[in-house]
């Protein structure tokens, strides 16, 4: 048996930070938050038992700052480093640099973050490993040659970046007089953006289902998949809504899918908590998209169907424990919905949104989960991404997940600051997420959800009413006429 | 009472009036009336309001720029602007008001040629069942009025023309 960790520092902030810190600690190690000024105030700061200050001019980039962050980590003597998502979670240099200093990265090694970072090198493997690859064409230096080997995948097709992400470097291309024009954009994006101007050319699949799979692997070549998640409904090239296990998919396919997961990562014998993700077309025709490193913002709904703690299990893994567990223990039950919490003004093209949060009410409901990184007061600023929290349900199934769906979000109130609650109360309620035909069409397609999301007309005046009683002066002026006084009741001062 | 203000949502404006505190508290919504007959509060901040006779569960919160409101279900947010604004979007010079939202055009108080001032409401429209008042940005002459009453006109659509006054 190896020894745990006597501490952990999550190179974080918000609602992941909060999630590591929570198992963390029933795990019994001592936690170590960092945390820049703005963030000061934030509760996993305050949940931590030990906070560091980062300096930096702009608040993202202290959690950026690799130097920083590791001599607070050799200050403070500490053991384990958890990097949680986004931020420093695939920089490879970031992993090195923790290992080189005799501290446990509880993550892949740097060699499979750098391999799966890129595209090109990604699928490759993919290939190798047997998993299905959409047919693509890669750019080395010959115009003639590639335009001439874009025909054999047919148009429209989609020019990628190898080290992309994010849609950065992202052409489609409807047809060939195009490709030499669009081949030249995104390899001078790709260059601006990544310092990298390889790129690659795939057959353009239009509106399919994204669906990825947790897979866990302890580097000692024991490697399971803990199913999938379906992550369809995106705004702006962004999940909202995950849930797992993905509605209207075939068992034969869905064993299909998990298992071409399990190849990848066996090939690479991975180890840590990762997602292979796949892009499912309506002829049920399921590609390799790209492989993350890290734990994925919706892994909530993989713990509720599953049972698991998906970061207790890359503790322990990185403590060099093996797996305790085999495939055939890990059982899909129920169904389980992440709702992404959003400030932003959906009705606005999902601006982002700042303010304060001035109410918070985050009623206890059975089966409903909250992993949230603010907190009543707190002040919700740009410098940092518009996702504040999550609301995972669990239901027998999905109609009772969703129907979990609606009556939190009915009862959740975050006042002050705008967020997509309308939003998603509006998808949960309609026929076509009901359903489960979704794909990643599904919130244009549905225009309607998001325009008539908002608080109905009939309810405005009500709402307006509500708004002027609420009014410091209106109330003390209500209050001062005893009889009315009398009638109102228990009125709040 | 005299006690007005003014609330926007989405570019649509809304102006609200304490009418009478007794018999009973009467609100206008955009001139029209609404009796508010009994509130109550749980410990969980939630109130429970009667308005017209239907009964409302509600949290709210008033901070000095926006007003967030959660009635029932669904959240809405306004935000407190300058009452002369009346949410249209005024051109750099002031000269044209166009529409916030596409809607029909009610009435018209003055006509081509007329003299306004900064304020004065030149038109009634109605969008989303609501009528909201267009005023004129600055003070002028009207130029054109780009729609007849009853006509509709798309979001972003000029409304109204203004000129400059002549100086003698």
């Amino acid at each position: 048996m190896n020894k745990m960790f006597k501490n952990i520092l999550v190179a974080n902030r918000g609602e992941i930070a909060c999630r590591v810190i929570k198992t963390a600690r029933r795990m019994g190690l001592q936690t170590h938050a960092i945390f820049h000024h703005v963030d000061r105030k934030a509760p996993h700061v305050e949940m931590a038992d030990f906070a560091h200050e980062l300096e930096a001019d702009i608040p993202v980039s202290a959690y950026l700052d690799i130097e920083q962050i590791l001599a607070i980590a050799k200050t403070a003597g500490i053991e384990s480093i958890h990097p949680g998502y986004g931020f420093l979670s695939e920089n490879s240099v970031f992993a090195e640099e923790v290992e080189r200093n005799n501290i446990e990265f509880i993550g892949p090694n740097a060699q499979s973050i750098v391999l799966l970072g890129d595209k090109i090198r990604s699928r490759q493997t993919a290939i190798e490993a047997g998993v299905p690859v959409s047919p693509s064409i890669e750019f080395k230096d010959d115009q003639n040659i590639f335009v001439e080997k874009c025909q054999t995948i047919g148009f429209p097709l989609l020019i990628k970046a190898s080290a992309g992400g994010g849609g950065k470097g992202m052409q489609i291309v409807t047809a060939p007089d195009e490709l030499v024009e669009k081949l030249d954009l995104s390899r001078r994006e790709a260059m601006r953006y990544f310092g990298d101007d390889r790129v690659y050319a795939e057959s353009y699949i239009s509106r399919p289902r994204h669906i990825e799979v947790q897979i866990l692997g302890d580097g000692k070549g024991n490697i399971v998949h803990v199913y999938e998640r379906e992550c369809s409904i995106q705004r702006r090239f962004q999940k909202i809504i995950e849930e797992s296990p993905a509605p209207n998919l075939n068992e034969k396919l869905r064993e299909e899918i998990c298992n071409s997961a399990c190849k990848l990562a066996k090939r690479l014998n991975y180890r840590n908590a990762g997602t292979v993700e796949f892009i499912l077309s309506d002829k049920n025709e399921y590609y390799f998209l790209e492989m993350n490193t890290r734990l994925q913002v919706e892994h909530p709904v993989t713990e509720l169907v599953c049972g698991l703690d998906l970061v207790e299990e890359q503790i322990l893994i990185a403590s060099n424990r093996s797996l305790s567990f085999r495939q055939k223990e890990i059982e899909q039950n129920g169904h389980a919905i992440e709702s992404r919490i959003c400030c932003e003004e959906p009705l606005s093209d999902f601006a982002p949104a700042t303010g304060k949060v001035e109410k918070l009410h985050l009623p206890e409901i059975n089966d409903v989960r909250y992993d949230v990184g603010f907190s009543e007061g707190q002040q919700i600023t740009s410098d940092f991404d518009s996702m504040i929290g999550k609301l995972i349900c669990f239901g027998v199934d999905r109609t009772a997940a969703v129907k979990k769906c609606i009556e939190a979000i009915g009862e959740v109130h975050i006042l002050g600051v705008e967020t997509n609650l309308n939003f998603l109360l509006s998808i949960f309620k309609s026929d076509a997420f009901q359903k489960g035909n979704i794909d990643t069409g599904f919130v244009s397609d549905n225009a309607e959800l998001l325009n008539n999301s908002g608080m109905p007309d009939e309810m405005i005046p009500v709402a307006v009413i509500l708004a002027t009683l609420e009014n410091a002066e209106i109330k003390r002026l209500i209050l001062e006429t005893s009889d009315l006084h009398s009638q109102i009741g228990t009125w709040r001062n | 009472m005299g006690f007005r203000t003014n609330f926007t949502i989405q570019n649509n404006r809304y102006s609200v009036e304490i009418l009478a505190l007794k018999p009973r508290l009467s609100v206008a919504v955009n001139g029209r009336p609404y009796t508010v007959n009994h509130i109550s509060e749980n410990n969980q901040g939630s109130q429970i309001i009667e308005i017209n006779g239907l009964s409302f569960s509600a949290t709210c919160l008033d901070s000095p720029e926006i007003a967030h409101v959660k009635i029932n279900t669904k959240t809405c947010l306004f935000k407190k602007q300058d009452t002369r604004n009346n949410g249209q979007k005024e051109t750099q010079s002031g000269n044209i008001v166009t529409a916030s939202m596409p809607g029909i055009l009610v009435e018209t108080y003055y006509e081509e040629g007329d003299l306004v001032s900064k304020g004065d409401v030149i038109l009634a429209t109605e969008s989303m069942k609501m009528q909201t008042n267009v005023t004129a940005p600055r003070d002028g002459i009207i130029k054109i009025i780009h729609f007849k009453e009853n006509e509709t006109f798309e979001k972003g659509a000029t409304l109204v023309s203004l000129k400059e006054v002549p100086i003698d």
